[in-house]
């Protein structure tokens, strides 16, 4: 199920809530956590409800290894056990992970290599896998690290199961969630943390339905007309996906978190403005927060992080990164895609910016054209990961600094197309048609400025912080509510939903 | 901040967002620019231009007796035609690229919710090779405006399509001076000349093998079932099956495929099968020379100009039209038609394309 459905915003989530407080006021915590639970393989499965009895197995089985390795303390040869209990789950849970998701990939390689003729198994990806196998894996690591220990089996579904985060994340960790079960003040409605809820709801929801659909209108005309691209043309495609992919992912997890406050049990922040970020570096602490926590703690540090001089550290981050990458996607765009932010973080490693050296900074131009230049990298670096491949990624970068122009972002411009201004450009292809085009590129214009006013204003978590009781604000939500529900219809899938 | 004070926010919000949700549904219902609950206001002339998002509101609740049923070379017809020759009142049933189950599809949803005297249909060969177990009615389709589903409607009602691009227009157009007889007509944009015609046909180098007669009998003769089964079920309704005149590209065309064999089939079937029934008039102008040799009728090897659909409608009201297919006619019909595609793909676009 979507976000973004009528479906969701109309009976599935007043459904939740309503079932979630009705159990929670009457003093039956763990009924409300089953009914919770329920909701959320609802929730999972209506999509494909195939995929449904793999995520259960999967977190039955998760949760089974990870009751194993409670056993293990303080037995003898404790150590050996939780070392072969935690093989056993890291071959769980990265073997289906690797099934689902790479076996195709890899299929393909060893032809392409081997010239073998191995049949492509076209397996259907589990929605969410890559996202709860990551979460599952976590717990357990720390459960066989003996940093927590184990939880029962209703808190460990609620916490895998959990609707707002199990499709896209953000990627939870169990000292973020589980405590929360157990404060009882969480489940008593309380109007401030609902209506700031609400809020969160609403600034995701017209995030993703108004300014990411939008966008990706133009930015999909673009990728479908690579060869017809100039250099204003293929600039505006690597920035105009950046902010769409910006406003679509952050929309979800805006949304998540908002979910999360009105049921009472949050959600872990993923963004933090990352277009404000001064290096590559920075960037990766401020998108994707999770995922960036999930390798720093499991992968980075384990493999020495920075302790263990320049050279390795630079080595460990680039893993890390191929790893993210791969993770990304089962392709080759995916991993060049993490070999250039690893090279970006790798750059920020070896030339630090006066702020990351002694936490000071420079003037206001300066900060301004090193977070230009930083939007500049990640933004050319993500082309690879929306084009289809390596050499149309290519072709996009090639004609983008080719200096020529031939008028096609008038055509890019003409795809944004928003209803809502339908009335002025229909008036104006009857009245004055040869004036439509620069209606057209007024109007792209005036998107991208609303868009970038967005990016580097407030970020959503401080304006719900702030928002008043007014009912000039109840207004202004619900106008944007309505706005945004009026445009869901025939609105797109998120884009992080097959990672 | 107060609590009380979140308390009154949320039931504003609440009550804010029902009233604009309510006034929306309300707007839509009330213009409903795509005939899903009624037909055209009091004043309001009917603006039909969608054919994937209208017609199936038109054919459920306009006032009408007769439906005028076919793809793409069907649009341009003028409704207003065949309500002054033949006394009626005409809706149109259009799918562009429609096969004969798709057209079915909308002929049983006129028959369910009206009485119908006259079909007029217009019988493309290429809709007789589709599928005749599938239509259109699919995920791909707004699904929400052709199920009985009251629930899905919402995403009629809370459409900012709809709301910000629909209604104005129906509004536009009725202050334009919209012609109700054009619905779907797109001729006005098009260019209809010799060049146009060969500009959109790309000719294939070599002459493909004939499909095997085993492949497309099949869906031939279930898609000529489909239709025998209507005119079956409606002896009181009279059926129009109008063969358009594809123009001599089109012909070439299916030589070079491979499918002129598949073409005749269908063609001698669609005679033979459909003029056995006393409540059926077939038309045949696929063999007139005046026209499929002549490509200044046509934008392309299939869709012709708005003349030639007036000059289908005007004989087909004509009870003695030359192009009327008689008992005892169907096979020098046939071998009329036979003879002509050899002469086009051994020597009209021979001479067209050696001079290229």
């Amino acid at each position: 199920m979507l976000f973004h459905s009528h479906l969701f915003l109309f009976l599935f989530l007043p459904l939740t809530l309503a079932g979630w407080y009705f159990f929670n006021n009457r003093g039956k915590y763990r009924a409300a956590q089953g009914f919770l639970i329920g909701m959320s393989l609802w929730f999972y499965g209506y999509l494909n409800p195939a995929c449904l009895g793999i995520f259960l197995l999967l977190c039955l089985l998760g949760y089974g290894l990870c009751r194993l390795a409670h056993t293990a303390q303080g037995a003898p040869h404790s150590a050996r056990q939780k070392k072969m209990v935690l093989a056993a789950g890291v071959v769980l849970h990265l073997g289906a992970l690797g099934y689902f998701k790479y076996a195709d990939f890899f299929l393909e390689n060893a032809n392409a290599l081997l010239g073998s003729d191995f049949t492509l198994l076209h397996v259907i990806l589990p929605v969410g896998i890559s996202f709860y196998t990551f979460q599952q894996l976590a717990y357990l690591i720390d459960c066989c690290r003996g940093e927590t220990t184990v939880c029962s089996l209703l808190d460990y579904l609620t916490f895998q199961t959990y609707f707002p985060q199990v499709q896209q994340g953000p990627i939870l960790l169990w000292d973020q969630f589980l405590p929360q079960l157990h404060e009882k003040e969480r489940r008593i409605f309380d109007a401030e943390r609902f209506s700031k809820g609400i809020c969160r709801f609403v600034i995701g929801l017209s995030k993703k339905v108004l300014l990411a659909d939008t966008l990706a209108k133009a930015v999909s005309f673009g990728y479908d007309n690579v060869a017809c691209l100039d250099s204003p043309s293929a600039a505006f495609l690597a920035a105009g996906y950046m902010l769409e992919l910006y406003f679509d992912f952050s929309g979800y997890c805006d949304m998540a978190v908002g979910i999360g406050d009105m049921i009472g049990l949050k959600v872990a922040e993923n963004f933090d403005s990352p277009f404000l970020s001064q290096s590559v570096k920075e960037f990766w602490r401020r998108w994707h927060i999770t995922l960036g926590r999930f390798f720093t703690k499991y992968v980075y540090i384990p493999l020495g992080g920075s302790r263990k001089g320049k050279l390795r550290t630079l080595l460990n981050t680039m893993v890390v990164f191929l790893l993210s990458g791969l993770w990304h996607g089962a392709g080759w765009t995916f991993v060049f895609w993490g070999f250039l932010h690893g090279a970006g973080v790798a750059f920020s490693v070896l030339f630090p910016s006066k702020k990351e050296k002694d936490g000071k900074e420079k003037g206001r131009l300066f900060v301004f054209l090193r977070q230009a230049l930083t939007f500049s990298y990640v933004s050319l670096a993500f082309v690879f990961f929306r084009a289809p491949s390596i050499r149309e990624g290519a072709a996009v970068l090639r004609q983008l600094f080719s200096g020529g122009w031939n008028g096609f972002l008038f055509q890019i411009a003409s795809a944004l197309d928003p209803s809502e201004l339908y009335l002025v450009t229909k008036a104006v292809s009857l009245a004055a048609p040869a004036l439509l085009s620069l209606v057209h590129m007024g109007i792209l214009i005036l998107f991208i400025a609303i868009c970038l006013i967005t990016v580097r204003g407030k970020k959503a978590a401080v304006l719900t912080e702030q928002m008043g009781d007014s009912r000039r604000f109840a207004v202004w939500l619900s106008v944007l509510f309505v706005w945004s529900v009026l445009s869901m219809t025939g609105v797109t899938t998120f884009l992080y939903f097959n990672f | 901040m107060e609590k009380k004070g979140f308390h009154r926010f949320l039931r504003q919000f609440a009550v804010l967002c029902a009233a604009l949700l309510i006034g929306c549904a309300f707007f839509v219902i009330l213009f409903d620019p795509f005939y899903h609950y009624h037909g055209p206001l009091p004043g309001l002339k009917a603006v039909v231009t969608k054919s994937e998002y209208q017609c199936i509101g038109t054919i459920r609740n306009f006032s009408y007796d007769s439906v005028l049923c076919g793809s793409s070379t069907a649009e341009n017809y003028n409704n207003r035609w065949f309500d002054e020759l033949f006394g009626a009142t005409t809706v149109k049933a259009i799918k562009s690229s429609g096969t004969t189950a798709d057209l079915c599809y909308y002929l049983d949803e006129a028959f369910s919710t009206h009485e119908i005297r006259q079909v007029f249909y217009s019988l493309d060969l290429f809709a007789l090779d589709g599928d005749p177990k599938v239509n259109f009615v699919n995920d791909a389709m707004p699904l929400y405006l052709y199920d009985k589903n009251p629930f899905n409607d919402v995403k009629y009602l809370w459409n900012k399509d709809v709301i910000f691009e629909d209604i104005p227009y129906l509004l536009a157009m009725n202050l334009a001076g919209y012609e109700e007889g054009t619905s779907y007509n797109w001729w006005e944009d098009k260019t209809f000349s010799r060049q146009e015609a060969l500009r959109h046909y790309v000719r294939l180098e070599t002459v493909a093998d004939p499909v095997p007669e085993a492949e497309y009998k099949p869906r031939v003769d279930g898609n000529l079932d489909l239709l025998t089964q209507r005119i079956q079920e409606h002896p009181e309704t009279r059926f129009y099956f109008l063969l358009p005149p594809y123009s001599m590209l089109w012909w070439d065309n299916a030589y070079r495929s491979g499918v002129l064999e598949e073409y005749f089939y269908a063609r001698r079937e669609a005679l033979e099968r459909l003029t056995v029934f006393e409540n059926v008039r077939v038309l045949d102008f696929q063999s007139e020379e005046s026209i499929i040799l002549d490509l200044d009728h046509y934008m392309d090897p299939v869709h012709f100009s708005v003349d030639i659909n007036h000059l289908l409608a005007t004989e087909t009201a004509d009870e003695n039209s030359r192009y009327l297919v008689r008992d005892g006619e169907v096979e020098s019909r046939l071998l009329e038609m036979e003879e002509l595609a050899e002469k086009i793909c051994t020597k009209e676009t021979e001479n067209i394309f050696s001079n290229r």
